[in-house]
């Protein structure tokens, strides 16, 4: 018989599968690189088993988290965001979070600002574009909600173009930085922290989701089925803020996750957020560690920014499960 | 229990259009309000203000005593369903996905929906006939079945109060008398319901009132016996109307 709703039994079953992946591409993410290490080596005795440790838990260990978290940050943000204004193409990059994100931290690094108050900066610069779509597209009652995701377009042209004019006013010195922020770049990016943020900020979106479920079908019957809409929104607003924030200022700009996990994943696995938000958690940290993988090793020792390969590898696969989706 | 809506002074505009002046009811419970009048003449708006969806220009609407803007928005989903004429699914959902969104109010935050709620879901759409239609995306229906799930949601919903804007509007022949027999059955187990319909032969189904926007400002209600005639529907339309006798009961048709 065809599924024609979720069940508690089929949420779990999908969410196992996809941890045991998660854990996986965890493992392999920290196993394999310039020297490739069996698991079972760090227990082994001998010279090289320092050397393995140190590779593994000063390098390996904390990118691999940073990119299990980033991912999962920006499919959650992107998930909610595409509920919230009842649109699948919208994300943090679309929205100009992201965009407004990178302007802050740009401009830290033209100042030569150390590396935690450009985070911060970071971090400023995402909540201040959230803060300015909402002023600017106000309080929408509109049915397609057009008039807030074209003010975040415009925002985020308009941090494109900010972004050009810091990296045209730039020394030489500070611009291979800043570029490969700008890209996404996950070297020397610590995950700790940030994936207790994702672990977090699921636990508190994850108790609202049958209400995302119902927002997702129109303002109007979500408040007909008694949801306080204004307040669920803010809430939900400010939690996207912090956790574009948190990736922005892990890893630089990231683009195409937040778009593309959750929509392969709807495709795949429906649309109930209550399994859709911890899936777009796991898968976006799945993807991410795979492209930062592959951008490691392609042209090693050379190492290509992940957001270069997010874009250049996600693109077909998202035009990929759209033809799919057409043919069914 | 049941509760009824009044509404004291309501006014409801449109830009500076004054569709409705100085609208004083009470809508007792079990009553059926059938709300006639032209394109643009405030029903719709109407029916958003008795949700409390938007505040009317001026006036109140209270339902049991409370503002209805005031009542917590959970207790309000228990006791008046809205089924707007919104229909927009930017992401795939399922015809059961659907009916079951009429009874987010009564699970809890922490809990899953039980048995029997994916069993008054599907009686709903049974009762509709597109039980069959369970597992499909409601993308790929007609808007005639579109709107037969929306309407299974409301009912699914199992409130005192139902709101219906134009529910068998895009329903073709046979599926409109069964929805129409729907409504009287929703009339014979008491509910009390305002709905919205161009059809003002669709009183006979199941109302026993009527309210008449005349789109000006000016209004008029009363029970159908009183109020549904070929004279008040002439000029509520800016048409002749005229009534045939069909089974001793008079059929409202335009004259031509």
């Amino acid at each position: 018989m065809v599924a024609t709703h979720l069940t508690l039994r089929r949420m779990l079953v999908v969410l196992l599968a996809l941890a045991t992946l998660w854990l996986c591409m965890a493992l392999l993410s920290v196993c394999v690189g310039s020297t490739t290490y069996r698991p079972w080596q760090w227990w082994q005795a001998g010279a090289d088993q320092q050397l393995a440790k140190d590779v593994i838990l000063q390098l390996r260990l904390p990118r691999t988290l940073a990119a299990l978290a980033v991912g999962g940050l920006l499919a959650l943000a992107g998930t909610v965001q595409q509920v919230l204004l009842r649109n699948p193409k919208a994300d943090p990059y679309v929205l100009g979070t992201a965009g407004a994100a990178g302007v802050g931290a740009l401009l830290a690094m033209l100042l030569g600002a150390g590396a935690v108050i450009v985070s911060v900066s970071a971090g400023v610069g995402a909540f201040a574009s959230i803060l300015l779509v909402f002023l600017f597209a106000g309080y929408d009652r509109s049915a397609a909600q057009t008039r807030l995701l074209l003010t975040g377009v415009a925002v985020s042209s308009f941090c494109v173009a900010l972004n050009a004019l810091l990296l045209s006013l730039a020394p030489d010195g500070l611009l291979r930085g800043m570029v490969f922020w700008l890209l996404g770049d996950l070297s020397g990016a610590d995950g700790a922290w940030p994936l207790a943020g994702l672990g977090v900020l699921l636990a508190l979106i994850w108790p609202f989701a049958r209400d995302l479920n119902l927002l997702g079908h129109g303002v109007q019957p979500a408040h007909a089925l008694g949801l306080p809409i204004r307040r669920l929104r803010t809430g939900l607003y400010v939690l996207v803020a912090i956790a574009t924030a948190l990736a922005v200022t892990t890893a630089g700009m990231i683009g195409f996750v937040g778009l593309i996990v959750p929509h392969a994943l709807r495709l795949m696995l429906g649309t109930d957020l209550r399994l859709l938000l911890p899936a777009s958690a796991l898968g976006g940290g799945i993807v991410l560690v795979l492209a930062d993988m592959v951008g490691r090793m392609v042209l090693a020792p050379q190492q290509i920014p992940v957001g270069v390969i997010t874009a250049l590898v996600g693109v077909p696969v998202f035009l990929w499960l759209l033809r799919q989706r057409g043919m069914t | 229990m049941s509760a009824a809506i009044q509404l004291h002074g309501v006014v409801l505009q449109q830009g500076d259009r004054t569709l409705c002046r100085d609208l004083s009811l009470t809508l007792q419970p079990g009553e059926r309000w059938l709300v006639l009048g032209e394109n643009g003449c405030g029903k719709s708006t109407l029916l958003s203000v008795l949700a409390g969806w938007m505040p009317p220009s001026a006036g109140a609407v209270t339902l049991g005593g409370t503002d209805i803007a005031r009542l917590p928005s959970g207790q309000r989903a228990t006791q008046l369903a809205w089924l707007s004429q919104q229909d927009e699914h930017p992401f795939p959902m399922t015809v059961m996905e659907k009916s079951l969104t009429g009874r987010h109010p009564y699970i809890p935050r922490w809990s899953w929906e039980s048995d029997t709620d994916r069993r008054i879901a599907l009686d709903m759409l049974a009762r509709l006939d597109i039980a069959h239609l369970a597992a499909h995306d409601l993308a790929t229906l007609s808007g005639g079945e579109r709107r037969r799930a929306s309407l299974a949601a409301v009912m699914a919903q199992q409130t005192d109060w139902l709101l219906l804007d134009e529910p068998l509007s895009q329903l073709d022949i046979r599926h409109q008398q069964a929805g129409l027999q729907q409504l009287q059955q929703l009339a014979e187990a008491g509910k009390g319901m305002v709905v919205v319909s161009h059809d003002p032969n669709h009183a006979w189904a199941f109302a026993s009132h009527v309210l008449m926007l005349f789109g000006d400002g000016r209004w008029q209600a009363g029970t159908v016996a009183a109020q549904l005639t070929a004279d008040n529907l002439s000029q509520l339309y800016h048409c002749p109307v005229e009534a045939l006798d069909r089974h001793g009961m008079p059929w409202f048709l335009p004259c031509r």
